[in-house]
């Protein structure tokens, strides 16, 4: 899998904060492609950026760190005061929140 | 037709609101109408509405559009055959009669007043089954904003929707692909779908129009030649298609949306259930200034809506039957749309003065009040760092701590890029949607509103739509 998507797989893994399922990501994915294709591109470059400076800082790719570091790096770019740190995750977490209510059973 | 330059004496570009009655009324008074659509031709039940899958299958962009601005307002379009009609509420106003004479002033509109429309409303009515919810069916949810506006003396009203009920209370909305597009295509009408206009140019007599269509992942060419063109693609893809072409440099320039924001309130008792259906209650009695009403309130939407609150997940997980969503409307805000070289998409941007942001606060603040007042006993506003807020004394002391590019708006209302009527400073096309200058395009689609409305939007687009195929039809430019 290409550093994009391997990226975007663990990002959305993480912020789900539950076992590996597929629609998540895949969701996500396929609504990175449907975008406008301008806001797509800026994504996917910030998306790439974010993962070569994840492995230059910690010699790892994101999605090979643990789970308890890769919530710790979005912990911090959360809590960022730059504001695009702070949009580039709020992005994939409206996706992901919005992908694991719309699977979860709320008739239980 | 995809690769060949066949002759349609209309091409009826939008399959919406707009685009769908125009095809229907021209095709039934006998013209060869090809009516083309960006997106698939999907039945109503193709998913269940305002889910993931209709997200997927039905917005535009895949529901991932914003325009840009401080603070930025996230809006959706439909984008399936059908447009926006397959995606809304169905909810149904007529035109605020004080606004047609506002028109008619601003922007020097021609044969137009309130009572020339209402005969064009009575027909549109009847044709979309305009109609209330059976006694008994109304959503707690929505009812619960009614109380409140009662307890407090404010104005509230239930509004109808374009909806053909059953005697056991279910109903089928009447959108696009269950009334004009049918009768479009019983008439001869021919549906494109999945196929995209990017520029139309003169061909002697005619207009040429190129795009592309959909092929499984890939795409071919589209040419098509037409004697007249309606413009019905919405109110961001009509000005754009405007702009590529050459066709007119005032579309886009200016454009007005219902800027929105939300609050989760939760009550004591059960106000929402897994088919609660669509509110339908409206508060009405700060209009044209802001308006209020109850939104979807499903789970998913529950939990999106609550992102910001720390632990809002786990509230939602115990308690989202006692809790419902809740909007407050404004009017206020202007923006520019401009296509981007290189890329399909465009770049919305959208601005505020200051006195339309404290318009958003303060139509928060007030709904808030009214929440309070139909009982609920705590509530979260839509902004980033949102808390829980337990009275008016703490929502007061939120609305002041705020700054705009804290507040999360969207919309669902987009129109007025395009504005009818006779001042050239203002308007892209003339009194019955002819563009100016050229001759034989025509917009018919939100676009050509000439302000923000105050209210949902499909009831005006359809009526200036028949108002101006009907003009059309007698023979005029």
């Amino acid at each position: 899998m290409l550093l994009y998507e391997s990226t975007v797989v663990a990002l959305v893994h993480t912020l789900a904060a539950r076992p590996y399922i597929v629609n998540e990501h895949r969701f996500v994915l396929c609504q990175c492609l449907a975008m406008p294709d301008f806001l797509g591109l800026a994504m996917r470059i910030l998306t790439i950026f974010f993962a070569v400076y994840i492995f230059i800082t910690h010699l790892m790719p994101f999605h090979r760190l643990s789970l308890k570091e890769r919530i710790r790096v979005l912990a911090r770019l959360q809590n960022s005061r730059i504001a695009v740190c702070r949009d580039f995750v709020r992005f994939y977490q409206t996706l992901t929140l919005f992908s694991v209510a719309s699977e979860k059973d709320w008739m239980q | 037709m995809s690769c060949t330059k066949e002759i349609a004496d209309i091409a009826v570009i939008g399959s919406g609101p707009g685009g769908a009655l125009t095809a229907a009324l021209l095709s039934e008074a006998g013209k060869k109408v090809v009516l083309i659509d960006k997106g698939p031709h999907l039945p109503l039940t193709s998913c269940e509405p305002f889910t993931i899958d209709e997200m997927t299958q039905k917005y535009s962009f895949g529901g991932i559009t914003v325009a840009m601005g401080k603070p930025p307002v996230s809006y959706i379009e439909g984008s399936s055959v059908g447009g926006g009609s397959e995606v809304n509420s169905g909810l149904y106003h007529r035109t605020p009669e004080n606004l047609v004479a506002k028109w008619v002033d601003e922007f020097q509109i021609k044969d137009l007043s309130y009572e020339d429309l209402v005969p064009i409303f009575n027909k549109n009515e009847e044709d979309l089954t305009i109609s209330y919810v059976p006694a008994g069916n109304l959503p707690k949810a929505s009812l619960k904003l009614h109380e409140g506006a009662h307890k407090l003396g404010w104005n509230s009203i239930e509004v109808p929707r374009w909806f053909k009920y059953e005697s056991d209370g279910s109903g089928i909305k009447q959108s696009m692909t269950e009334t004009f597009i049918p009768r479009a295509l019983k008439n001869g009408a021919q549906l494109i779908s999945d196929t995209q206009v990017n520029k139309i140019s003169p061909h002697t007599d005619e207009w040429h129009l190129a795009g592309s269509k959909k092929n499984g992942t890939d795409s071919i060419p589209f040419e098509l030649l037409a004697k007249k063109i309606f413009i019905c693609a919405g109110a961001i893809a009509t000005p754009v298609l405007l702009k590529r072409s050459g066709l007119s440099r005032l579309a886009g320039k200016k454009f007005h949306m219902h800027p929105s924001i939300k609050i989760v309130a939760k009550f004591p008792e059960q106000v929402n259930h897994f088919r609660m259906g669509v509110p339908v209650h409206q508060v009405k009695e700060f209009s044209p200034r802001y308006s209020m009403g109850c939104s979807i309130s499903s789970p998913p939407y529950l939990s999106l809506a609550m992102m910001d609150v720390q632990g809002g997940q786990a509230i939602v997980d115990s308690h989202w039957s006692n809790m419902a969503i809740y909007y407050a409307m404004t009017t206020g805000g202007c923006g520019v749309i401009n296509p981007l070289p290189l890329f399909k998409a465009p770049l919305v941007k959208f601005r505020f003065t200051a006195s339309e942001l404290n318009d958003i606060l303060d139509a928060m603040v007030d709904l808030a009040k009214c929440l309070f007042a139909a009982g609920a006993t705590e509530i979260y506003p839509s902004v980033q760092n949102s808390r829980q807020i337990k009275n008016m004394d703490e929502m007061v002391g939120l609305r002041h701590e705020l700054e705009a590019n804290q507040l999360n708006l969207m919309t669902i209302h987009l129109f007025s890029s395009c504005p009818m009527g006779e001042n050239r400073k203002n308007t892209v096309v003339n009194s019955y949607g002819a563009l100016h200058d050229h001759d034989g395009i025509y917009v018919n689609d939100s676009s050509i509103i000439p302000t923000a409305l105050g209210v949902n939007p499909q009831g005006t687009v359809m009526a200036l739509a028949r108002r101006n195929v009907e003009y059309f039809l007698r023979g005029n430019k």
